[in-house]
Formats: structure tokens, C-alpha cells, sequence
């Protein structure tokens, strides 16, 4: 414990000296704003400014390149409030109540809550990380295949609990979602599914692509549709800037348990803010007095993911650091960025370099401190958007859509996609179907099935290696117990509605 | 400091245009130059392409920008600038899978030998054949022997179907006539995971990905597959030296021009390139890369030969074409 | 007896599972199956396809049982067409005209143009300022802010 003290004091000491503050300013300022814009990721901007990294230290460097990171998450909760608009996966729970609230006037609290779930989060992870950041990374080596398959077994069971509407239209939308995450190439055979010969295809379907066309574009359609446009996003007055006493409490325990949910996820990789995000919204929802509050402005359904969001990106680098194991793109080009400079992640980084290790942690306190104080003065402003006529934010909206997903892979290809998505997704809405259970099954149907069939080649075709191995039992029994908790009272219920329509 | 880092290409742009409006031709380049990368921010190629764009800007006395079209294994790259103007402002980074796709892929948009003007090659490195600590050899002999003991058992991974680390591994295991488990992962990236882990044992990473595993100790090299030592891991000997005859496998990465560049511009990259790879030699010669840097005709009788190296490695391996 | 659609948005949806499960049946009609135990690129696809023409089944089958509320009735018939055509048209042609490269400012113009046209409220002078401005402020964020590589006009470099 006294070392812990010893190094985090140490740790600040390298972060707090003016040089790294400034940059450590410039990467969290540089990633909300590339989190508000919707489509263009943290990742193209850090690749943008690695040159400028050669020239600097190693440890400015690297709380740059992560202040940019864990930055874009509190920007990307913007867009999602204020105009329905996820900028990525992380943010599409954030849209099922935060939009709502701000139709009701009560995107001040929303975006908020949103930071200040961010903040705690961010802080309990940095001193997670401090603590037993090396030993967790051991632990998550532990989850392989099986461990993913089981989990991701689990997970989607519960996905049809994210949407509203007929649970029977919530589950045909996961299945929707698992064909829509088949398009690309199969991992196994190297064989194309479902590309149409289209080369842009071959990698897949983006997650931002999809979610922005089936939320952001649907929901512009449908504010167009009828006779009269709707006039602003507001419905109403605005109700304050800050959130009520009352907000808080009902908050606090979403956020802990989202900084929970999010720091258990961080370390495993592949797993993103996007699975967090999700988790955290079906426990809320489930652990409500009254559900269906959710997906009408809930201010659980907006702190908990959010906080989830938060803490994922920052255990995140937990493999990163100690084991040199990049757990998503982001990782890897800072694992490349610390290669450049001669350093070698992996258990010794931490007695080799304590400067680079605690610095960056201490930083990363810093950084949320920074990112709070940057974002809530802005609210002001963001709301004041809302009372803009629609009829000139919609323009507007399609506009950052538009450039947004073309700059992610400068492809045309993936705007058209989004199009679609958007013209098929307004059927859907009018057909009384809801899409987080499709964008939920979308991340997890391909990690499914892949590390369904790894597991398998691997055992040799016993389909006991999911029940031998402790852990993924565990989630199968999770999910045995989920299912009948499900499916048994919506069977009572449907049957009872037949039988009084007899 | 960091301002005028990102005025610079602003500047340096907005001056370079200038003359441009002002002669009506001048000498090349007149303007920024783009260098395509097929694979997305972050990944190996990228960052080494970031790394050596300073100096080549500089040396080519012109604003260099870098721009990522990942997809489809980096057709999508290759495509957009064989089908470029051949101005000379459009070059592409490629990889060695320009030489690896004839053979993999019935049908290309492109053709890399008339489509592409090859202008240099930029840098080469092998692959590593790396093991798990936990397996019981500490040699290529080692790994054979264990490979014959137990046909069929060992697991390998691969970044999936028809990559590099893949058919490294296919030919490895078509000479030594051993039979393990293919199991593909989505990227290098994964299959490493899983490899530290333990999940399967045995791969040839490339040296970018991997070396820094193998240094850290949380892999165990057996050795490098070209005919030369590594220089980053000269206690390795090669696969050739360990038993091996005639194992020679590098990954490059080489800068092209679309097919039709004059000879002038193509001399002028190269000068640059080149110049450029001396200053960085260093640097990547710490991470095992071998930097090249030789002439647009040895670089091109270079893809040609990888070209039909490849044709036969990925027959070897039994890889239909798809 | 006659079978009367109580529910006709339940209805369509089901059309549209059915139709949604069916083409992935027959898109994956090529790829190997294999077996439970060693799975084949088709394997997955084509139980999905069949698990989504059976909810697509379902959900129909109940529109004749369990009557809609008004909601779902009126859902059908309150269609947007206008702008449920244009956006998606309009994004179509901003993505041509960026991947052939015509330039950052035509291109949005165009955007901005075609989204007045998705709703018959919008009034051409209005968009005209609206499209120089938002075209403007564009340029500013992306070219010059985060310096995208997009050329401006096609004359640009």
C-alpha cells in the first residue's frame, strides 16, 4: 500500500510537470472534439499526430496519444443526446434515453450526468489500474475462446431485454443483427458471405455505419415525415442546466456499477465500449422498479453506460501496458508509438520504466479532471442548439453524417451503406421494430460464431470444452437460468393474451 | 512547438501552391504528394510509413501526406492507385501481399506487374517462428521432431487464410512434411493473443508484430525465415541454417507508382526514398527491419520473382484461389 | 372463416422477416455446411435465415389473432415518402460525387441541396444561405482543422 502511495506520488510528479499538462490538455481537447464529430474515430487522429510524437519524450507522447483516447468518450455522448446521432458503438445506448431527455428539455442533466459519470469512472479505473493492473491482465490471458463464446452466449440472451416493443420483434431483430454481422469474410475458410462482390464489404459492415443510419438517419426521417415538420428537437421547455439532487442519487448506482461492468470488460480483448455500454444498460434496466421508464428518458439508462464507456477505455490499456497485448486498433498504434521510442511493454515496463508506467496513470487522472472542467461549461451551449429550427439542423446533421462515415475509410461505399441502413431502418421503425438488439447482435454475432468454431478446432469437435473449462461454465449455467427467467413469464403472458382474445 | 507542427503542412501547402499558379508546369513536385497505405491507421505498415515520411518529405522538397484506404486485404489500396493519374502525386505503400494475391484471388482489379510501376523497395524483415514457453523445444529441430511425435496435435495460428504468417507456416510445414492444426484468427493481432496465452503454440509472426514479444520472453523464438540473420535477434539462426535448406521467406514493403509515371518522377522518389531510409537506417534496424532502398529495375525483378515464389508456396500449401 | 388481418403493421413485419430469411437462404445456398461439431462458412447463415423465416411466420400468424393498437394501425398508413426517398437518394450522390473526387464543396452543396429538397417546408433561399454557410464551416473544421486530404473543386490538387 505504501508503495502504491509512493508511486502514484511519483507518478504525479512526472505528469503535473508543465510540458506533459499542456500536452495531456491538447490530447483530451483534441479527442472530445473528434468525439463530437460523429464517424471520425480517436484512432485516425492519433495516427495523424504520431510524427509530432517522434520529436517528443516517450511519456508526453503517450499521455497525448491516450488523453485523445479515453477524450473521444466524452464527446461521443454528445451527439447521441442532442440528435439521436451515435459517432460510434460506445454511444448508441447512450441515445435510447439521453434523446429523449433532451426532447424533453432535459439535455443539460443528460449531458451532465453523462461527464460526471465519465469522471468517477475514470478516476475509480486509475486507481483500478494502479492497484492490480498487472494481475488482472494475467487473469483476462485466461479468457480464450470458449470463456468468449459462453460470454457472448449470455449477452445476447439478454439482448432482447435492450429493446422496447414485442419482445418476439426484439429477438427476429437480434437475428437480423447476427445476419448483418455475417457480411464479410469468414474467418475460417478466408470464404466472402454475403458481399454481393463488393471489395469495400469483404471487412464487414461498420458498427458506426449501421448505427448511424438505422438512429441517426431514421430519426430525421421521421421528424420530416407527415405534413408538418417538427419545428426544434425540444418538446417542450427546457428544464435546467445542471442535474437535480434527485438525479444524482437515482445516478450514483448506475455509475458504480457501470465503472464495475466497465473496468471487468476493459482488459479483455476485442471486448469494447460498445459490449460495456450494452451490459450496463440491460442491468440497469433489470434492476429497476420500473422499466419502462427506459427508452423514454430514464437518467439510469445515460449514467450507467456511460460510466461503463469510460472505464472500459481506460483498462483498456491494462494488457496494453503490462503484457504488450493490444486489445483493439486504438492499443496497437499506442503499442507502436512506445516500440518507436524504444520502449518494450511487458511485465518489466513497470521497473524499467516507473516514470512512463505512473506517469501515465497519473495522467489519465488528470486527463478525466481536465476533460470535466472542459465539458460542462460547454453544455451550455450544446442545448442552446437544440433550439435551432429543425429545418436548418437537419442539413446540418446529414452534413457531419455524411463526412463523418466517409472519412472513416475515405469510401464512398460506406456513406451509401449508411443510406440504405437508413431507408431500411425507417421501415423497420414503422413496422414497430427496435434496433439496440441489432446493434448488439451485430458486435456480438461474429465473435460468436468464430469463437464458437476456434473453440471446436481447438478441442477437436468435443462441444464439452465449453462445460470442462470452470469459467465458460459458469456463463453457460448464467445463461441456462436467464433463459427460464425470460422466456417463462413471456409465455404466461402471451398465452394469457390469446386466451382473452378467445 | 506543436503548432507550428500542424501549420506546417498548412503553410508549406498553401506556399507550395503558389508557384504552381504562378508557372504554369514547374519541376516535380509542385504539390503535396499522397502516399496511399492499404491498411488502417495503427496497423504495421502504417506506422512504419509514418516513420519514414518526414525525411522522404523532406529530401523530395514537398509536403508528403499519408492516406489510409484499408479493405480487402489491401486490394482496395493497390486498386486506387494502379488505377491513378501517373502524375506522380498518388505513390502507394504496398506490401508483400501485392505478391501474394495473384495467387490467392481469381480475380483482381488490377494487374501488380502492368498496373504498377515498382520505384523502390522500401524496407525487409522476416518472420519470426515463434513457440509458447510451455512447449518443450528451444529449437527448429526441436519443434520437427516434437512436430513428427505428434501429428495432427499441435495447433498453429495464423492472421487467417492466405496471409503471410499463414502460408510461411504452410510452406514450413510442406518441407519439413509435419501435419498441425491450422487455426486462423482475424489479424496477427489476435492470433498473438492467443498465443501468449497458450490457447495454441505454435506461429511465424512477422518480426514487426512479434519481436517485442519475443524479447520480453513471452514467446520464445526459434528462429528468423530469411537466408540472413536478423539483426535485432542475432542469436537466432535461420530457418535454413537450422536444418531447413532453401527456407527463405521476407515481408517487405515497397514503394509503387501507377504504371506510366515518367522515368523522371520514379528517379526522383527513389533519390528521396532512399535518402530518407538512410537517416531512419538506425531505427529500424532496432525493431529488425532491414532497410533497402535500391533501384525501380531490382525492386521490379524482385516482385516478379515473389510473385512466382508465391504461385508455388500457395499450390504447396493446397490454397484454392477464391 | 374469413381471416381478417387484425394487426397489419405485426403483418408486414412478418412479410418482412420472411423475405429478410429467405434471401439469406438463398445467398448462402453456396457455402459449405459441414457439420455441428466442424462448422462450415454456411452453417451459421443458413440457420439464421430459417430461424428468421420462423419468427417472420410467427409474428404474421399472430396479426391475425391479436388485434393492433391504434398506434400500429396508423403507423402503416402515416408514411413519409418524401423523405424517406430524398435522404438516402441525396446521401447516395454525396457519396458519388466524393469518391469520383468532383470536391469537398460541390459535394456538400449538393448534400445540403438535396436535404431541402426532402420536405416541402424548406424554402430555396434559406437553403442557399444554409449551404454556404454550413459548406464554409465545414471546410474550416475538416480541411483546415483537421486536415483532411479532400481536394475543395475539381480543379484543386
Amino acid at each position: 500500500m505504501e508503495d502504491l502511495l509512493h508511486n502514484l506520488i511519483f507518478g504525479f510528479g512526472v505528469a503535473l510537470t508543465l510540458q506533459n499538462l499542456m500536452y495531456c490538455f491538447l490530447g483530451v481537447f483534441l479527442g472530445t472534439m473528434i468525439g463530437v464529430l460523429p464517424g471520425i474515430g480517436p484512432l485516425a487522429t492519433m495516427a495523424m499526430l504520431l510524427p509530432l510524437t517522434f520529436i517528443l519524450e516517450p511519456v508526453s507522447a503517450l499521455i497525448m496519444l491516450a488523453g485523445i483516447y479515453y477524450g473521444s468518450d466524452y464527446g461521443g455522448s454528445t451527439t447521441s443526446i442532442l440528435v439521436n446521432l451515435p459517432g460510434e458503438g460506445s454511444s448508441v445506448v447512450t441515445l435510447l434515453d439521453g434523446h429523449p431527455m433532451a426532447q424533453q428539455g432535459r439535455a443539460g442533466p443528460a449531458l451532465a450526468i453523462a461527464g460526471m459519470g465519465s469522471f468517477f469512472a475514470g478516476c475509480v479505473t486509475t486507481l483500478f489500474i494502479a492497484l492490480i493492473g498487472p494481475p488482472l491482465a494475467n487473469v483476462a490471458l485466461k479468457f480464450n475462446s470458449p470463456e468468449y463464446f459462453s460470454l457472448m452466449v449470455t449477452a445476447l440472451v439478454c439482448a432482447s431485454v435492450v429493446g422496447s416493443g414485442s419482445l418476439l420483434k426484439s429477438l427476429a431483430m437480434v437475428v437480423a443483427g447476427l445476419l448483418v454481422g455475417i457480411v464479410g469474410t469468414d474467418v475460417n475458410s478466408g470464404k466472402f458471405r454475403f458481399t454481393f462482390d463488393v471489395p469495400e464489404l469483404t471487412d464487414g459492415i461498420g458498427i458506426a455505419v449501421v448505427a448511424m443510419g438505422v438512429f441517426g438517419m431514421t430519426e430525421i426521417v421521421k421528424n420530416l415525415a407527415g405534413p408538418e415538420m417538427t419545428k426544434t428537437i425540444l418538446q417542450g421547455k427546457i428544464q435546467g442546466l445542471m442535474p437535480r439532487w434527485q438525479d444524482l442519487k437515482i445516478a450514483f448506482g448506475p455509475i458504480l456499477r457501470g465503472t464495475s461492468i466497465g473496468g471487468a470488460f476493459g482488459p479483455l480483448p476485442g471486448l469494447g465500449g460498445t459490449v460495456s455500454s450494452f451490459a450496463s444498460y440491460m442491468v440497469e434496466k433489470k434492476l429497476t422498479k420500473d422499466p419502462s421508464r427506459f427508452g423514454k428518458g430514464a437518467i439510469e439508462g445515460v449514467a450507467g453506460p456511460e460510466s461503463a464507456n469510460n472505464a472500459c477505455a481506460q483498462t483498456t490499456f491494462i494488457p496494453m501496458l503490462t503484457l504488450g497485448i493490444p486489445g483493439s486498433a486504438s492499443m496497437a498504434l499506442m503499442l507502436g508509438a512506445m516500440i518507436m521510442h524504444g520502449i518494450t511493454p511487458g511485465p518489466q515496463v513497470m521497473t524499467a520504466r516507473p516514470d512512463l508506467f505512473w506517469g501515465l496513470i497519473a495522467s489519465m487522472w488528470i486527463g478525466n479532471a481536465m476533460l470535466l472542467v472542459l465539458n460542462l461549461p460547454l453544455i451550455s451551449i450544446w442545448v442552446k442548439l437544440l433550439q435551432v429550427p429543425y429545418r436548418l439542423l437537419f442539413p446540418i446533421i446529414m452534413t457531419f453524417m455524411g463526412i463523418g462515415i466517409f472519412s472513416l475509410n475515405t469510401s464512398g461505399t460506406d456513406v451509401m451503406i449508411m443510406a440504405f441502413f437508413g431507408f431500411s431502418g425507417y421501415i423497420l421503425v414503422k413496422l414497430g421494430c427496435s434496433f439496440p438488439p441489432l446493434i448488439l447482435a451485430m458486435v456480438l454475432g461474429p465473435l460468436m460464431e468464430e469463437n464458437l468454431r476456434r473453440s471446436l478446432l481447438l478441442s477437436n469437435g468435443d462441444p464439452m470444452i465449453f462445460f470442462e473449462r470452470p469459467i465458460s461454465a459458469g456463463f453457460m449455467v448464467a445463461t441456462g437460468v436467464l433463459l427460464l427467467l425470460f422466456i417463462a413469464p413471456a409465455f404466461r403472458k402471451k398465452r394469457r393474451q390469446i386466451i382473452v382474445e378467445d | 512547438m506543436r503548432f507550428r507542427n500542424s501549420c506546417c503542412p498548412l503553410i508549406v501547402s498553401l506556399l507550395a501552391c503558389l508557384p504552381s499558379v504562378a508557372l504554369a508546369q514547374g519541376a516535380y513536385p509542385t504539390r503535396p504528394v499522397r502516399v496511399i497505405v492499404p491498411s488502417s491507421p495503427g496497423g504495421g505498415t502504417d506506422i512504419l510509413t509514418r516513420r519514414v515520411i518526414p525525411a522522404f518529405s523532406k529530401h523530395l522538397g514537398q509536403n508528403v501526406v499519408v492516406d489510409n484506404r484499408p479493405g480487402a486485404g489491401s486490394i482496395i489500396g493497390n486498386d486506387i492507385v494502379a488505377h491513378a493519374k501517373p502524375d506522380g502525386y498518388t505513390l502507394l505503400m504496398g506490401i508483400s501481399t501485392v505478391a501474394i494475391l495473384p495467387s490467392t484471388r481469381k480475380k483482381l482489379p488490377y494487374d501488380a506487374l502492368t498496373d504498377l510501376a515498382p520505384i523502390t523497395q522500401v524496407v525487409a524483415a522476416p518472420n519470426i517462428m515463434i513457440v509458447h514457453p510451455s512447449l518443450p523445444v528451444t529449437t527448429i529441430r526441436g519443434l520437427i521432431a516434437l512436430g513428427k511425435k505428434r501429428p495432427g496435435e499441435l495447433d498453429y495460428a495464423s492472421a487467417g487464410p492466405g496471409t503471410n504468417p499463414h502460408l510461411v507456416m504452410a510452406l514450413f510445414l510442406n518441407m519439413t512434411g509435419l501435419n498441425m492444426v491450422h487455426i486462423p484468427y482475424k489479424g496477427l493481432g489476435p492470433a498473438l493473443v492467443d498465443l501468449i496465452s497458450g490457447q495454441v503454440v505454435v506461429a511465424s509472426g512477422t518480426m514487426l508484430s512479434s519481436l517485442n514479444h519475443v524479447k520480453s520472453g513471452r514467446l520464445r523464438g526459434l528462429a528468423t525465415t530469411g537466408l540472413k540473420r536478423s539483426t535485432a535477434l542475432p542469436n537466432l539462426p535461420t530457418v535454413d541454417e537450422a536444418g531447413v535448406k532453401g527456407f527463405d521467406v521476407t515481408q517487405w514493403y515497397g514503394l509503387f507508382a501507377p504504371a506510366g509515371t515518367s522515368e523522371e518522377i520514379i528517379r526522383k522518389v527513389n533519390a528521396a526514398m532512399v535518402a530518407a531510409l538512410k537517416v531512419e537506417q538506425a531505427r529500424f534496424a532496432a525493431d529488425g527491419v532491414e532497410t533497402v532502398g535500391n533501384s525501380p529495375e531490382v525492386f521490379g525483378n524482385l516482385v516478379r520473382s515473389e510473385i512466382g515464389k508465391w504461385a508455388k508456396i500457395v499450390r504447396a500449401a493446397g490454397l484454392e484461389p477464391r | 372463416m374469413r381471416l381478417k388481418i387484425k394487426n397489419p403493421q405485426d403483418f408486414w413485419c412478418g412479410i418482412f422477416f420472411v423475405a429478410l430469411g429467405a434471401l439469406a437462404l438463398y445467398l448462402s445456398r453456396d457455402y459449405e455446411m459441414g457439420s455441428a461439431l466442424s462448422m462450415g462458412p454456411g452453417y451459421f447463415p443458413t440457420w439464421l435465415g430459417g430461424i428468421m423465416i420462423g419468427f417472420g411466420v410467427v409474428i404474421g400468424a399472430l396479426a391475425f389473432k391479436i388485434p393492433g393498437d391504434e398506434e400500429a394501425i396508423r403507423a402503416l398508413t402515416d408514411w413519409g415518402f418524401r423523405p424517406w426517398l430524398v435522404l438516402p437518394a441525396t446521401l447516395v450522390v454525396f457519396a458519388y460525387l466524393m469518391d469520383a473526387e468532383v470536391g469537398f464543396v460541390p459535394s456538400l452543396i449538393v448534400l445540403i441541396i438535396g436535404c431541402a429538397l426532402a420536405h416541402k417546408d424548406v424554402h430555396w433561399l434559406e437553403t442557399i444561405v444554409l449551404s454556404v454557410c454550413v459548406t464554409a464551416g465545414a471546410v474550416a473544421i475538416f480541411i483546415y482543422g483537421i486536415e483532411m486530404p479532400y481536394r475543395l473543386f475539381w480543379w484543386s490538387p
